[in-house]
């Protein structure tokens, strides 16, 4: 690990994204065929444990005290043993080579976990959104395009064209929200 | 009266991206301060936009990291796995049996409803099961075929009731490797059409992540929709779209879709094109060709909130809607069986 590919991955460079990502996947699937997995189950395993290590680097208070390659076996073996449990089974350890250096991931985990499970509603809100509303709000808030970029882009005549169909969708989602969870509550 | 108006939208966007003068910061946040009602609005916005940033950018993370995937040397199921290799024995047998009995005899029982709609259960009879690995079934007795999809990676799944009848156990096919488990009945609803079953066997080792979440949303007449299932052995892909809102005589409880469907496709998933299912296949009209009705999925999780004791997680986010429609099929029809009653 270099500081450079630690930067490159908070830039969201792809090249340095996909060349770590594909680095460390036979490590991840080594270990989770040895307990029980298979490629596919090794696959989306390692998927999830990605995203959540690019989601932890992004927060500017968390520091990787270990390796990059260290970092994503402990959060795929927490990972794997939740979903060993869910199904009934144990996980057991064999050639654990990080087995004194992991680093507790525990609270990161879980708490991605939640969020995943508090955002359930808006996940399915913006993937019922559509277009061109779905662009127009993941361009504002995720790409922090401005309204003049936005307007370009989707073809509005101006930034307050923009704005308004942003806040048109911005009112859709959370009518969509608000039903999802009305479902939910009963 | 518009509890959340354009200009307040913009104004709060403002504030939350640190825009404006200090002057009118000042007076923003001092009102704030002294109206509990707009300072909940405020921060009930601000959770949500930081909502939007979060799962927008999960998103994207996950379909790039889809591409990277690509990029990855996989190795294959490790041989030295034991639980794999009795799943590999198991299929290994299994096709071996199929290949020699199949269709012969198939005897396509076309069961009416009085009301013109044609379930589409398949039946056949016994013989070409009477070697089977898990149940044993008396001979002459008939087998129900169905198609069954996964709604819980713990082995639950769903299909349509008329299948399975008044059954409690059952056995799930899964084709990509010819496994079969034992499974029984946990809840089922007649007037729905909906039975969940669960895989109850040592063998089986759980699912992973179920690609495609249940969707309730509103369905547009003329939406594209597809479904997969188990008319003959082999999966099969049928497309079309939504031709009513309702199904057969105003039943509302149902769409009408221009899908061709045939018995043992009775239990499939209708899926949006993105990859949501928005419902279960569960007849088709008896006189009309390509007339198939399909239970609503707003009923499914209706189904999963009253006729289960103890709730099931559901699949919650869709992990196909970037792919091709091939990709997309790739990776839907793992979670596709057959189910025989």
């Amino acid at each position: 690990m270099s500081l450079n590919d630690l930067d490159g991955l908070r830039s969201g460079d792809r090249f340095i994204t996909g060349k770590i990502y594909a680095e460390h996947y036979s490590l991840i699937e080594r270990m989770i065929v040895a307990q029980k997995g298979d490629s596919d189950d090794a696959k989306d395993i390692y998927q999830e444990a990605f995203i959540i290590f690019l989601d932890n680097i992004q927060n500017p208070s968390f520091e990787l005290t270990v390796k990059i390659s260290t970092y994503l076996y402990a959060i795929a073996k927490n990972l794997w043993y939740k979903r060993l449990k869910v199904i009934g089974q144990q996980g057991f350890v064999i050639d654990d080579r990080f087995a004194d250096e992991l680093p507790d991931v525990t609270e990161n985990v879980d708490r991605f976990l939640e969020e995943e499970q508090k955002y359930d509603d808006l996940y399915s809100g913006l993937d019922q959104l559509g277009e061109p509303c779905k662009s127009v709000l993941t361009d504002f808030f995720f790409q922090k395009l401005s309204m003049e970029a936005i307007a370009n882009k989707h073809g509005y005549t101006n930034a307050d064209n923009a704005k308004t169909q942003k806040y048109k969708c911005l009112m859709r989602l959370k009518k969509l929200v608000a039903v999802g969870q009305k479902r939910r509550n009963g | 009266m518009n509890p959340f108006s354009e200009e307040m939208n913009e104004l709060f966007e403002k504030m939350a991206s640190g825009e404006g003068s200090r002057a009118e910061r000042t007076l923003f946040f001092q009102e704030l301060e002294s109206n509990p009602t707009l300072k909940n609005l405020y921060e009930s916005h601000l959770s949500f936009r930081k909502g939007i940033e979060v799962v927008t950018r999960r998103t994207a993370l996950r379909s790039e990291i889809s591409g990277y995937h690509q990029q990855v040397k996989t190795t294959k199921r490790k041989s030295s796995n034991p639980i794999s290799i009795s799943r590999w024995a198991i299929a290994a047998s299994v096709s071996a049996l199929i290949a020699v009995g199949a269709w012969f005899g198939y005897d396509w029982e076309q069961r009416q409803k009085a009301n013109g709609e044609q379930l589409l259960a398949r039946s056949t009879p016994k013989s070409r099961h009477s070697n089977h690995p898990i149940r044993t079934i008396e001979s002459g007795e008939e087998v129900v075929s169905g198609t069954a999809f996964a709604v819980n990676a713990e082995g639950y799944f769903l299909t349509s009731s008329h299948v399975i009848g008044n059954k409690s156990e059952v056995e799930l096919e899964n084709p990509e490797d010819g496994s079969i488990y034992a499974a029984r009945v946990v809840a089922r609803d007649t007037k729905y059409d909906l039975v969940l079953v669960k895989i109850d066997d040592e063998s089986f080792i759980g699912l992973s992540r179920i690609p495609y979440p249940i969707k309730s949303s509103k369905v547009n007449l003329a939406q594209d929709v597809f479904t997969l299932g188990f008319p003959k052995e082999d999966i099969v892909f049928g497309e079309g779209s939504v031709s009513s809102l309702n199904g057969y005589n105003g039943d509302t409880l149902k769409y009408q879709v221009s899908v061709p469907v045939n018995p043992g496709q009775s239990g499939s998933p209708l899926f949006d094109e993105q990859g949501n299912v928005i419902g279960v296949i569960s007849a088709k009209n008896g006189s009309a060709d390509g007339v198939s009705y399909a239970v609503k999925s707003s009923h499914m999780i209706h189904f999963f909130e009253n006729a289960l004791e103890d709730p099931i997680q559901l699949p919650k986010s869709n992990s196909v809607s970037g792919l091709s429609k091939t990709k997309k099929i790739q990776k839907i029809k793992s979670f596709i069986f057959i189910v025989r009653a």
